[in-house]
């Protein structure tokens, strides 16, 4: 699946430094694989959203304190394929 | 004050960056020819493999506990270093790496809560590069060790350890074991034992003329350390070698004395790089074969071959091609060689030494700019940017069966990742 930003074959810039801000595209490490994600942040706590809003059919993942490592880095650069 | 930050289990935790679903699980990363265990995750350590079991020694463990086995992966290991370093950086002026996987920073003159602090860099680290880092924070850097040590032994510590009290202190030393203590030897061990010595504590109890008498400065120095007194510059860490060896075993034997010459040639190479680093001179050289001697219906030798120099070098085209023809000599025909190496010795300091009248100066003179270039090269563009023709392609043939991806330092080995 693509998400409207990221296409097949683009390389992403992943910053670990990065505190993760409301609707930032996250790097998540989801049942063994690196998946990108939608991080948003509300007054009881961040969820992981499908990065694609016509992907209904995957779930919103909570994140709280004791499952934090779930988010591996913050996109902040896509390098598009030429 | 100095703190030591010291990786845990560097090489298995370098690996689980990239593999999260490693986390908690036992890791295994072998040595060069994946001869044997080199690196275990702390899951690993408690399936009771130790540190150099040989591989087949573990196979069985390996395999009903399903522990993941990594063959060395040193630019991995050498880039994500590099990155700790960098984390390291924002903590303290001076930063001292002491190992691949260890290094010191001095805090003097910082006020700051050192214990916080300490925990700061590991959380920091932690972040940023995802390597699991124990940082103890005392006033010398024998100490330091022994506090970083203690965060590996007790997770409440949050891999941040500050010891300064003498309460703290007293207890820490009284329990430590000596010959753990950074700068004791094993021979020291030997003398300590007879001693009744047993604990870093019992050493700091000794009398200073016992301790000079029969630990000599170094001794001494360490004795210092304990108690609290700084004695050990940065610049006493790098002591330079008197020998500097590359060996390997390869991963198929090799029966020709052109494959042989080599591999033989790359270890010189490698030997001459390292002599060059500590700024010496070498007056000697030795180059050894040897076939599989675990294959006892195979026909078995070992050579070994010395050269002497005619004036001490550090020349890549003189120890090289040494080599190669030591390598000439030390061939017999209708072997298998399973191992190879290169081991220079008579080490000078080059500033301390003077060249002989006898010396072809224009000839030294062009090797010596020869060198220049190769190392500028090498500087600017990676060790196997230049070979010498001896060299061949300069690929040293170990086994590397299970080497995971370059993840940060090979463009087509970068993880992928899935958009959901």
């Amino acid at each position: 699946m693509v998400d409207a930003d990221m296409d097949e074959g683009d390389i992403i810039i992943v910053d670990r430094a990065v505190e993760p801000y409301n609707n930032c595209k996250a790097v998540c490490f989801i049942d063994g694989e690196y998946t990108v994600k939608r991080v948003v942040i509300g007054e009881n706590g961040a969820v992981l959203m499908p990065c694609n809003a016509h992907n209904s059919h995957y779930k919103p993942i909570p994140v709280g304190p004791e499952n934090d490592f779930l988010i591996w880095g913050v996109v902040t650069y896509i390098i598009k394929k030429a | 004050m100095y703190a030591l930050a010291d990786c845990n289990n560097f090489f298995a935790s370098c690996e689980r960056v990239f593999r999260p679903e490693l986390n908690g699980k036992p890791v295994v990363v072998l040595s060069n020819n994946d001869g044997c265990a080199v690196a275990r995750s702390n899951e690993a350590k408690a399936l009771g493999i130790k540190m150099g079991d040989p591989y087949f020694k573990i196979r069985d463990i390996v395999e009903r506990n399903h522990v993941a086995v990594f063959s060395s992966n040193f630019s991995l290991y050498g880039d994500m270093s590099r990155r700790v370093q960098e984390v390291l950086h924002l903590f303290a002026p001076s930063v001292e790496p002491y190992s691949i996987d260890e290094a010191f920073l001095d805090l003097n003159g910082m006020d700051v809560d050192f214990d916080a602090y300490a925990k700061q860099i590991s959380r920091t680290c932690r972040r940023l590069t995802a390597i699991p880092v124990s940082v103890g924070i005392a006033p010398t850097k024998t100490l330091a060790k022994i506090a970083s040590k203690l965060c590996k032994q007790y997770p409440k510590l949050e891999g941040g350890c500050y010891l300064n009290r003498p309460q703290d202190l007293e207890k820490v030393l009284k329990i430590f074991p000596v010959e753990d203590v950074w700068g004791i030897g094993r021979r020291s061990v030997k003398k300590l034992e007879t001693l009744g010595i047993k604990t870093a504590w019992d050493y700091t109890q000794l009398p200073e003329t016992a301790v000079r008498k029969l630990f000599m400065l170094p001794g001494f120095r360490t004795w210092n350390e304990l108690k609290g007194i700084p004695c050990i510059e940065f610049e006493d860490l790098i002591e330079p070698k008197q020998t500097i060896c590359v060996s390997r075993s390869f991963a198929h034997e090799l029966k020709t004395l052109p494959e042989l010459a080599e591999q033989v040639a790359n270890f010189a190479e490698m030997a001459v790089s390292k002599l060059r680093k500590q700024g010496s001179l070498a007056l000697e050289m030795a180059v050894f074969a040897m076939t599989n001697r675990f294959k006892e219906d195979a026909p078995q030798t070992t050579g070994g071959v010395y050269v002497t120099l005619p004036e001490a070098t550090a020349e890549h085209k003189t120890l090289i091609l040494a080599s190669a023809d030591a390598c000439r000599k030390l061939f017999r025909p209708g072997f298998a060689y399973k191992k190879a190496g290169v081991v220079i010795t008579k080490l000078v300091q080059a500033r301390d030494y003077t060249p002989s009248l006898f010396q072809d100066a224009e000839a030294s003179d062009r090797d010596a700019r020869l060198s220049g270039a190769i190392d500028r090269i090498h500087a600017s563009f990676g060790p196997g940017a230049i070979l010498f023709g001896a060299q061949g392609d300069g690929i040293i043939r170990m086994a590397r069966e299970h080497q995971s991806p370059h993840y940060t330092t090979l463009w087509e080995d970068i993880p992928g990742v899935v958009v959901k």
